[in-house]
């Protein structure tokens, strides 16, 4: 498993990026350790802030990001999930279809 | 209360109106719906508002407030999505005006909840983080619920419409669904005392930080 470090995320979130600091400690409270494939592309995303063209179970990191209108670390976080496999794939795949539809808000 | 009854919202009259009296449809509703609080009703418009915004409510400090609905629902031949979004938004003015005036609402306890969340705790997602606590935070859990209820009693039930409304009913169903398993998956079974409870934090912060400001520049104690 990899894990994020999220100090050097929340300095770049923070600091770089100037999102607020409650949002950001929001999002990296329950942070998971991630599964192994998607550690290059989260690599490559600290170094530079490139999002690598990932498709993981056949869905495309940036169709998610632009679905959902998620960040790169919210899209990785999904597509975590589809790889876990203590979660039951039945329950997996009904969760790839919720990355497959937008979000909405009002 | 009873779901106000404006017929040009029904679906075979929608389609035949221009975007200019769809619109007046829509504020027709909105008058009815704030007459039914003793309010006074907003201004609906339509508005640009991006692909995945369907709308937005503005108070305002100095008389009512404004509705602006996605242009492109009031375009679209069918009315439920525009429909559903003023009810989400006129509920918004509706958590505002029991706020301001007690014992409109008869759970004290929501009422509270939403002048935490409209002081200071509103959740947003224009970082793409945090979804999951944006739509489920008290003001918006309750406006969808009650938008899909209101639409529900408006088509289903006022309107006997049987012809589109069931898939579009359908689709908002499963919409609800994916989001009610996106937030379980990623903040859990109690997704929404969740985001109850980040809501309450949000707010406490924000307090203290005022606290400390006033003290800071000599305001307080």
């Amino acid at each position: 498993m990899y894990q994020i470090d999220k100090d050097r995320v929340r300095k770049i979130l923070v600091d770089e990026m100037k999102f607020p600091e409650f949002d950001v400690d929001l999002f990296l409270k329950d942070f998971p350790p991630l599964h192994d494939s998607l550690s290059s592309a989260v690599e490559q995303w600290l170094q530079d802030r490139t999002v690598a063209d990932i498709v993981v179970e056949g869905l495309s990191i940036k169709d998610v990001m632009r679905k959902r209108r998620s960040h790169f670390l919210a899209a990785i976080r999904d597509l975590n999930i589809l790889l876990d496999e203590s979660i039951p794939a039945e329950r997996r795949q009904r969760f790839k279809e919720t990355l497959e539809k937008p979000v909405y808000y009002r | 209360m009873p779901v106000p009854y404006v017929e040009n919202l029904r679906a075979d009259r929608w389609e035949l109106l221009n975007f200019t009296e769809r619109l007046k449809a829509l504020q027709e509703l909105e008058n009815e719906l704030a007459k039914q609080r003793g309010d006074e009703p907003c201004l609906v418009v339509g508005g640009d508002l991006g692909e995945n915004n369907l709308g937005r409510y503005i108070p305002s400090n100095t008389g009512s407030g404004t509705i602006q609905i996605n242009s492109e629902l009031i375009l679209s031949d069918q009315p439920y999505e525009a429909v559903e979004t003023l009810f989400h938004e006129d509920r918004h003015a509706y958590q505002a005006y029991a706020i301001q005036h007690p014992g409109t609402h008869d759970n004290p306890g929501e009422v509270e909840d939403w002048r935490k969340n409209l002081d200071g705790g509103y959740i947003e997602d224009t970082t793409g983080l945090n979804y999951d606590y944006y739509r489920w935070q008290p003001v918006e859990a309750d406006a969808n619920q009650i938008a899909r209820k209101c639409t529900d009693e408006l088509y289903s039930g006022e309107f006997q419409d049987g012809e589109k409304y069931p898939d579009y009913r359908a689709e908002k169903e499963q919409e609800i669904s994916r989001d009610i398993e996106h937030a379980k998956m990623n903040i859990g079974e109690n997704y929404q005392e969740e985001a109850r409870q980040e809501m309450i934090k949000k707010y406490q912060n924000n307090l203290e930080q005022q606290e400390s400001e006033d003290y800071y520049y000599g305001y307080g104690y």
